[in-house]
């Protein structure tokens, strides 16, 4: 990223000054196109099902959905009628039930009432079976009819728990609707019917309180929930958000201008979910609140870099243009890796978060778009003033005396740190995954306050199943019927259930009646024969609109078991289906398996359905960012380094979260990637800005770090706070999943910033303090043997002139200390600066007995000026012909492996490899790959040790020692003639100081400026074998670039 | 438009080859003949299978031209292959055909050819651009030409590559009197098409690739059909079923020292399912042990998938451990050898691969394939195999 730094630069500079220059021409457009786009916001519409929970593919919706084209219809409204007496026998509450359950019937898309008061009552006259209400008409209740009524509920299980309590205290009313599902006013039309027949019984009879729940209701809480969000929240938050902005920038037009982006981000965000035609959620609606959150960011960040410079006294225009130089790539890179957070919700199981994921990333990316183009228009027509300083020292500024706070306590911080995360995240496990739904709202909604209340007289959490039996008219089978019962005793004995509706009871009550109500046969008919005769009776004395067909199908193959549970959590509810399922495993004919149903079944699974959905998400995301700030620092350890600020406070936050609450439910899901986006933005302002430090500046660590924290860090901190406020007011939702989401955002948000300012330096401290003690211990070997070299040099010079005095007389008395790092630097050079070259060449490969074999390639070297950066050459083999095409792709470094990768034609492979063994033999031959590259100046530590003959010409002789730490030599010893400065012989040495291998250089030819040896061969001692370079033309200077050597270009020369 | 011009006159330059061969000094020939013996120990295990001991031919001609100024070429390559027992091991194919022209910074290749993609050696999971020639062998090495329009964009944060994949082609599969087998064969003249593609589709891909010190990574997402089709029986033999799918993928490796990690994860979804599948290994090099020379390699892989419709994934819980010697020699001599342990139902797949070279021309390749178990590759029981193959390249 450094490299195209001045790339990038340039083209941010251009770019705004174009912003600028058509300054009338951007603001119209970037306020006209979003408030377009935002026009959309008008066509959406709150959801009125709690159905969109879950998507197409969600295997339990899709049982639910065939259950219900089965039987009926789940929607439903349920009054719970209360006595404040207690007792609910009275002739006033049972004259409310009758009303509410006559009124009932005039809810639109009502289709069925069940109660008390209608149930179908059937007994024995006369041998004659007679169907009837309980109670026929209100006028006459008196204590009689009373007195008979609490007897019929007593003993009649399909109405004790379900129509009136156990205790006798409240009375319930369930009214079924059929929705034709045409448009969204069906259901408010239905809930204020419901509500005016609630109002009606409570203020005629100011004895009884009337509370009103059931799936309708639900569905309603859903959209009122998100309407009261909106009304309630959007105010607070935008209050908190101006007092923020208003204490930060302290400029009037700083603030208008940052409102104005971010109004116009959330007016996209809204406006892309209504083009789309998404139905909000309490879920999707706290997208606008998260825009506004995160949208402040970017604004910040270059309001902020340019009034700082703006105060070291640099012009408004100048300041602008380079704060957005300077920030370009910080802000693209946390727009996208927010943008990747949420975009990764689309793994999640149920829509509402797709919607989220999609508004979220369109106002998001619209806050980046128009903080680049927008901001700086409107600046440039704005005044900003500010107080310059003078530039002077400065002084030490508060993030100085930080970081030295940090570095000094690095240790201590970083074993704190992780102690503290480590210590959090071991209690992760200790989390319950349980919800239950009808405490997703706040105690403000009164579908939740009646709900509470209903709860505690009747169960209202059903679970259905269909039992199917073996084939048409089967339910009247004698083995279905007892395995039918049995079932349903289980049931009865299971925990939380309160009431279970099942039909073997009413072919129990059947066989009473039909033997004139003698309690003794108060058990299942004995036959086949009988049951069905029973059940065609009874259906035939039922009245219009209370037929069975709720309760068997039409074939009579199945039947319908209603368990309705006491307010359970999902757990509970997950608990009991596992068990149930288990006794029907062992106990049931296989014919009679079923699974069950309900929204109760779907809202329990729902939880554990995302969490396994977003895994997937969530490490897609990681991956992403993780590469993302590899690429963006242009480091892999920086990079790594990067995630621990970042995946740190997920976990520290759910250990937080664990301590204090103890559950999570349906929204932990979505935490973890949604957070990860948003935190790493602080870790990449501070860590590019460190980067910047670094290699630019070349600061040392500790400055580095300071450096950092002086230039982001009060921006970070500002961004904090708006971010923890923003998600302090999302944790008010009346919608629990909202909430938890905010809460733990939130605490993410919280612990990343504290880890961000804290742990992340003193990580880097200890990190790259180590890496650098490192580095300058081997500086200060190599310095210390180039001192030693030089001692030396002097003594054997001084010998040599002892023992060859004519050859200082011919130097004519020019006595020169020698230094071997200045002899191979003028070898090396002399050498240099061809740009690129191409050879081909012809290996011999010689073993002991003489036998040659043969091989072709060719090189391509591409010099790279830096002599602390090794050249990039590619070779390329022409034969043996079944390794024609095979390429070797090496990017050399001074002291490290290379960077290599090899090509494999014929599966058309491109692999990276280790280069650790720069000294292994190349492809069988005596080189290794070292030798052929070349021998670079840097690589080795360089010391004179004498001149001497070698063939016509005088040679010094250099002893160089690879600085390579995994090089297979000890030493090199090179002779460099005194004429031309070239190589003419080098001797190997291994890691026992043994001589290895002799290489030798001939044929020198000239090329323009440069010399290169046509000949090179080594001789193996060890091994006798021997492997000559025979070298044809070189070819110079043929413009190649870091294109033609690059890692995706490789196997296309 | 410039583009086509230069095919054309690259296969014009190359047809008037044989008119006036000086003018071509810029094209070149090769070619390898290869005679391959296979000996199955095991009696077969499924009806209409032959032993299947046999001698095949196979022969591959390529021809490829370089322009003047090196930035153009073109490059072609046939396959015939002759075989005595399995119908469907003959045929002839186009395994390349590319005309590749190089700008600065980027290029652009057209026609017909073979890309790889990946990291690790057990299997190339996100590898997906081509067909296989699953007649071939486990490790869907050997691949069918693919045509694609391809731009290749160089920067210095890493390479991007776009892909225009026109056109689709099946998979082959041993025939009934076949070695190496379902236990019914794959109907190869009856493919079912799922999610709207056909042979004539309209595949796209692009991928990321780039490397920070020592870290290699590539992102790509694939948009078309899975060249891995999904079976369901149909009477007595198995139809392939081809999915339209959108494919993520990921593959990376870390250089440390002589030790290499590598991974490779893919998300796929498809109209039946969504998974994900990965292969996370190491490989640790020893260099010069034994006489100085030889680097001795040891390789351990795991390999995952998720896949549930249309027949389980073979690798869908195994490690693989393996060992690569490379022995440093004229001959280049190379031996691989490792298992793929099934870890639900204890099933080994053993495979070893030798490779040296006998003359300047000539090169000696055996290899041998155990399987044993009767969890998930019980199908292919009897089908252990021995197979020498003899090399020549001109």
């Amino acid at each position: 990223m450094v490299d195209s730094g001045t790339v990038m630069d340039r083209f941010v500079v251009a770019f705004t000054q174009g912003v600028i220059r058509f300054r009338y021409l951007v603001v119209l457009a970037m306020i006209v196109v979003p408030i377009l786009v935002g026009s959309g916001a008008g066509k959406l519409q709150f959801s009125s099902d709690y159905r969109v929970f879950f998507s197409g593919e969600n295997e339990d919706l899709e049982n639910f959905e065939k259950f219900q084209e089965v039987y009926t219809k789940n929607d439903n409204f349920l009054f719970v009628v209360v006595s404040s007496e207690g007792d609910i026998y009275t002739k006033e509450s049972l004259s409310a039930v009758k009303k509410i359950t006559d009124d009932a019937w005039q809810i639109p898309f009502a289709n069925r009432v069940d109660s008390l008061a209608n149930f179908q009552h059937s007994y024995s006259e006369d041998d004659d079976l007679v169907v009837e209400e309980l109670i026929g008409s209100a006028d006459d209740l008196n204590s009689d009819v009373i007195q008979r009524l609490r007897h019929v509920a007593d003993s009649e299980p399909l109405i004790k728990n379900s129509f009136i309590n156990a205790s006798g205290t409240a009375a319930a009313i369930n009214v079924t609707l059929q929705y034709p599902g045409d448009d969204l006013s069906e259901l408010p039309k239905a809930v204020a019917k419901a509500r005016e027949i609630k109002a009606d019984i409570e203020e005629k009879n100011p004895g009884l309180r009337v509370y009103l729940t059931g799936f309708s209701m639900l569905n309603n809480a859903f959209s009122e929930a998100g309407f009261m969000d909106t009304v309630n929240l959007m105010p607070v938050m935008f209050l908190v958000f101006l007092l923020a902005l208003i204490l930060t920038l302290r400029s009037f037009f700083a603030v208008l201008t940052t409102v104005v982006v971010v109004l116009l981000s959330m007016m996209v965000a809204m406006g892309v979910g209504g083009w789309s035609g998404v139905l909000l959620t309490p879920i999707s609606n706290s997208a606008p609140i998260i825009v506004l959150t995160l949208a402040v960011a970017d604004v910040v960040h270059i309001l902020f870099t340019m009034k700082k410079l703006m105060r070291r006294g640099v012009p408004k225009r100048e300041a602008l243009i380079d704060a957005m130089r300077i920030n370009f790539v910080a802000v693209s890179v946390t727009s996208l890796t927010t943008v990747i957070g949420f975009m990764s919700l689309h793994f999640a199981d149920s829509p509402p978060y797709w919607h989220l994921a999609n508004m979220a990333s369109a106002g998001i990316v619209t806050a980046w778009l128009l903080s680049l183009t927008l901001l700086p228009a409107l600046v440039s027509f704005f005044p900003v003033s500010v107080k310059t300083k003078s530039v002077g020292g400065g002084g030490r500024t508060i993030w100085d005396s930080f970081s030295f706070f940090v570095i000094r306590n690095a240790k201590a911080i970083v074993v704190v740190g992780l102690v503290c995360c480590v210590a959090l995240a071991s209690l992760i496990p200790t989390v319950k995954l349980e919800d239950s739904w009808s405490d997703y709202f706040s105690e403000n909604i009164e579908f939740r306050r009646d709900t509470d209340q209903a709860t505690k007289s009747f169960g209202l959490y059903p679970i259905e199943y269909s039992i199917p039996a073996i084939h048409s008219q089967g339910i009247s089978r004698v083995e279905y019927l007892d395995k039918l019962e049995e079932f349903t005793e289980f049931l009865r004995a299971q925990d939380n259930v309160a009431h279970v509706y099942s039909m073997s009871d009413v072919f129990k009550k059947l066989n009473k009646n039909m033997h004139g109500d003698d309690e003794s046969f108060y058990r299942l008919p004995d036959s086949h024969e009988e049951a069905a005769q029973y059940l065609l009776l009874y259906e035939l004395s039922l009245p219009y609109g209370q037929d069975l067909n709720d309760r068997v199908n039409i074939d009579k193959s199945a039947t319908r078991i209603t368990v309705t549970m006491n307010k359970v959590t999902t757990k509970q509810t997950i608990e009991f289906i596992d068990a149930t399922n288990l006794w029907m495993e062992s106990n049931l004919p296989g014919y009679m398996q079923a699974r069950p149903t309900s929204g109760q079944v779907m809202f329990s699974y729902i939880a554990e359905r995302n969490v396994k959905a977003m895994v997937s998400g969530t490490l897609l995301a990681f991956f992403l960012i993780a590469i993302i700030m590899m690429v963006v620092l242009g480091s892999f350890g920086m990079g790594l380094i990067s995630l621990i600020p970042n995946c740190l406070p997920v976990v520290a936050a759910f250990g937080v979260w664990t301590l204090i609450n103890g559950a999570v439910g349906f929204s932990v899901a979505a935490i973890a990637s949604i957070s990860l986006g948003i935190v790493v933005d602080d870790t990449v302002h501070l860590l590019v800005k460190y980067s910047k430090a670094r290699k630019e500046k070349g600061f040392s660590v500790e400055r580095a770090i300071a450096y950092a924290l002086n230039h982001v860090g009060s921006a970070i901190l500002i961004n904090t706070f708006v971010l923890v406020a923003g998600f302090a007011v999302m944790a008010n939702s009346n919608f629990k999943v909202s909430a938890d989401m905010g809460a733990l955002t939130l605490m993410t948000i919280a612990i990343a910033a504290i880890l961000d300012f804290l742990l992340l330096p003193a990580f880097i401290y200890l990190v790259c303090k180590r890496k650098e003690a490192k580095k300058v211990m081997r500086e200060n070997d190599s310095s210390a043997l180039a001192k030693a070299a030089t001692s030396v040099g002097l003594v054997v010079v001084m010998l040599g002139v002892l023992s060859f005095p004519e050859r200082v007389m011919a130097g004519s008395g020019d006595v020169v200390v020698k230094n071997g790092f200045d002899i191979f630097a003028r070898s090396d050079r002399s050498d240099r600066d061809f740009k690129d070259s191409r050879v081909e060449l012809k290996m011999s490969l010689e073993n002991s007995a003489g036998e040659v074999a043969e091989r072709t390639l060719q090189i391509t070297t591409l010099e790279v000026a830096d002599e602390g950066v090794g050249d990039k050459s590619l070779v390329v083999f022409g034969t043996p012909l079944d390794i024609q095409g095979t390429s070797l792709l090496s990017h050399a470094k001074i002291l490290d492996a290379d960077d290599q990768w090899v090509f494999l034609p014929s599966i058309k492979r491109v692999k990276r490899i280790s280069s650790k063994n720069k000294s292994g033999p190349f492809v069988g031959s005596e080189f290794a790959f070292e030798d052929i590259t070349g021998l670079e100046l840097n690589k080795y530590a360089h010391e004179y040790l004498l001149e001497e003959a070698c063939g016509e010409l005088f040679c010094d002789v250099v002893k160089s020692v690879p600085q390579y730490e995994y090089s297979g030599y000890s030493f090199l010893k090179i002779w460099i003639d005194q004429d031309e400065y070239q190589i003419r012989q080098v001797e190997y040495y291994d890691r026992r100081g043994d001589l290895l291998k002799t290489l030798t250089m001939a044929n020198y030819k000239k090329y323009g400026d440069v010399w290169r040896p046509q000949v090179m061969s080594m001789v193996n001692h060890l091994t006798n074998k021997g492997t000559t370079l025979a070298y044809g033309e070189y070819e110079f200077n043929m413009g190649l670039s870091d294109a033609d050597f690059s890692k995706g270009r490789l196997g296309r020369n | 438009m410039a583009l086509f011009r230069g095919l054309g006159s690259a296969i014009f330059v190359c047809s008037s080859l044989f008119v006036n061969s000086a003018a071509c000094d810029q094209v070149s020939f090769s070619g390898e003949l290869g005679g391959w013996a296979r000996y199955y120990p095991d009696e077969p295990q499924w009806v209409g299978q032959e032993q299947g001991n046999d001698l095949e031919l196979t022969f591959a001609p390529g021809v490829s031209w370089v322009s003047e100024d090196g930035l153009s070429t073109v490059v072609a390559e046939m396959f015939f292959r002759g075989n005595s027992s399995d119908k469907n091991r003959n045929h002839v194919d186009l395994s390349e055909l590319l005309y590749t022209r190089k700008y600065s910074g980027f290029d652009i290749s057209l026609g017909v050819g073979k890309v790889f993609w990946g990291t690790t050696e057990s299997r190339h999971l996100v590898d997906v651009v081509n067909q296989t020639d699953a007649v071939e062998e486990l490790k869907h090495e050997q691949k069918l030409g693919q045509p694609m329009l391809n731009v290749n964009v160089y920067r210095d944060w890493g390479a991007l590559g776009f892909f225009y994949l026109p056109y689709f082609r099946e998979r082959t599969f041993p025939a009934i009197d076949g070695r190496q087998r379902y236990e019914k064969p794959v109907d190869t003249d009856n493919p079912v098409y799922r999610g709207g593609g056909g042979r004539e589709t309209q595949d796209f891909s692009i991928r990321y690739s780039h490397y920070v010190d020592d870290f290699d990574f590539a992102l790509y997402f694939f948009d078309g059909i899975n060249r891995a089709p999904a079976y369901v029986e149909s009477g007595d033999y198995l139809s392939p079923i081809y999915y339209q799918m959108s494919q993520v993928g990921f593959d990376g490796q870390y250089v440390y020292d002589a030790l290499l990690v590598k991974y490779e994860q893919i998300i796929q979804e498809n109209e039946v399912e969504r998974y994900a599948a990965s292969v996370a290994g190491l490989e640790y090099t020893f260099y010069s042990v034994w006489d100085k020379v030889w680097d001795v390699g040891l390789i351990a892989e795991y390999l995952y998938s998720g896949k549930e419709f249309g027949g389980r994934d073979l690798f869908d819980d195994d490690v693989f451990v393996g060992v690569r010697a490379a022995m440093n020699d004229v001959a280049d001599t190379t031996l691989l050898a490792g298992a793929y342990l099934d870890s639900n139902d204890g099933d080994v797949i053993f495979l070893a691969e030798f490779e040296s070279r006998v003359s300047s021309r000539t090169t000696l390749g055996v290899k041998v394939e155990l399987f044993s178990g009767r969890g998930s590759v019980a199908d292919l029981d009897h089908d252990d195999l021995i197979e020498v193959s003899y090399k020549i390249f001109f």
